[in-house]
């Protein structure tokens, strides 16, 4: 079983990439030996009310079963609450959040409210570092990147937050983890898609130090192509339990646990 | 977008460079490549995080520049980019820094191209360019 938590459905508004329609997604899942990936729908990052793309992604996910649809929530807008309540009705194993692109602190008031309303629902949290690399963004692309203190901030301001991190490198993984106590630490996941395999060894040495239970599967498909984390979980010696507690055991019995 | 212009002293400077975009610029790289049609140039790591897209919009015309596909990135389009930019009799395969993503570069284009185009960008286009005795085989 390998679960993708980082998946995205549409259209990417600063250049153009191939391969974003649910058929293209379960195509390159297949082609990758993914059975199911968490997904949302792109554009509505960059949307003013980022919710009003939920509709069509619950309609794709209802479509096609091995996609389970991670919606948005702005908690800044007036029916946050419902769009919340929505994803757990729905049995959405997590909703989006990513407060640069929606323009809002990313450890402020309604962050912190929204990370509290998220663990009373038993719904992660899942937000992404970045989307690209900052070297190469569009010129007019100016959202800045996650830092580490807005999730430790986050970690701290529930005690029953979950957070799925997405694209975060080993300096971001190693200033939330050793700056956070162990119950803290207990309550994040990250994903692979923007850890360093092999020589450099990011991946090796996080899962020493840190622990494999901490990781997830995860792509960024279709902005990234999936064969790279399924290429660095290759590269790894690790045993079969190993790899298939990042490839599925650490979401199904850790994240939604 | 003026991409470069001659200073009194005759040497080139880039006037116009994208946010992120770092000193070996392929502008740069082919304007040289013009002056030395006889060499072979290899514009290196397409995917080292500068603006690839920039960058493969210069390349085309410029049939002794090669590209090599290293690098971290590994960007949805970017090797579909790469091959209509240059087509695979010049691209070069590597690694960088992370070998991952050579690996997963080199699987996705298994899925793009026919063997014998895939043979180019593993070694042939290598093998071509370089002087004999470069590689073990030779």
């Amino acid at each position: 079983m390998r679960l993708d938590v980082n998946g995205f459905l549409g259209a990417y508004p600063w250049r153009r990439v191939p391969g974003t329609s649910p058929e293209a997604l379960l195509a390159a899942m297949d082609r990758t030996g993914i059975d199911t990936a968490w997904v949302t729908h792109l554009p509505s990052l960059f949307w003013r009310d980022p919710t009003e793309g939920n509709t069509w992604l619950y309609e794709a996910a209802d479509a096609h079963e091995r996609l389970e649809p991670v919606p948005c929530v702005h908690p800044a807008l007036p029916h946050w609450e419902e769009a919340l309540s929505d994803a757990a009705t729905r049995g959405a194993p997590a909703v989006r959040c990513d407060p640069h692109h929606f323009g809002l602190a990313p450890a402020g008031d309604e962050m912190r409210v929204l990370a509290a309303a998220c663990g009373a629902a038993k719904l992660p949290l899942l937000m992404t570092v970045r989307l690209e690399d900052a070297r190469q963004r569009h010129p007019h692309d100016l959202v800045p990147e996650l830092a580490a203190a807005s999730v430790r901030a986050l970690l701290r301001s529930d005690p029953d937050v979950r957070l799925v991190i997405t694209h975060a490198d080993r300096p971001f993984i190693e200033e939330v983890h050793w700056g956070s106590t162990a119950a803290e630490q207990a309550r994040v996941w990250w994903d692979i898609a923007w850890i360093w395999g092999p020589p450099e060894d990011h991946l090796a040495h996080l899962i020493a130090t840190v622990g494999v239970e901490r990781f997830v599967f995860g792509t960024g498909q279709p902005l990234r192509i999936p064969e790279n984390a399924v290429a660095k979980l290759d590269l790894l010696d690790l045993s079969q339990r190993d790899r298939a507690a990042i490839e599925s055991g650490n979401v199904t019995q850790g994240v939604l646990g | 977008m003026t991409p470069e212009a001659r200073n009194p002293c005759g040497n080139v400077t880039l006037t116009d460079r994208p946010p992120g975009q770092e000193a070996s610029d392929a502008a740069e790289l082919c304007h040289l490549a013009a002056r030395h049609p006889t060499v072979h140039f290899i514009l290196a790591h397409i995917g080292g995080g500068g603006d690839w897209l920039h960058s493969l919009a210069v390349v085309p015309r410029h049939w002794n520049v090669l590209v090599d596909l290293s690098g971290s990135g590994v960007d949805g389009g970017m090797l579909e980019a790469c091959l209509a930019a240059v087509g695979a009799e010049r691209l070069l395969w590597g690694t960088d820094m992370t070998m991952e993503t050579g690996w997963a570069k080199l699987r996705y284009l298994e899925r793009l191209l026919p063997p014998e185009l895939l043979e180019l960008i593993r070694w042939k286009n290598a093998a071509r360019i370089f002087p004999p005795r470069s590689f073990p085989g030779d």
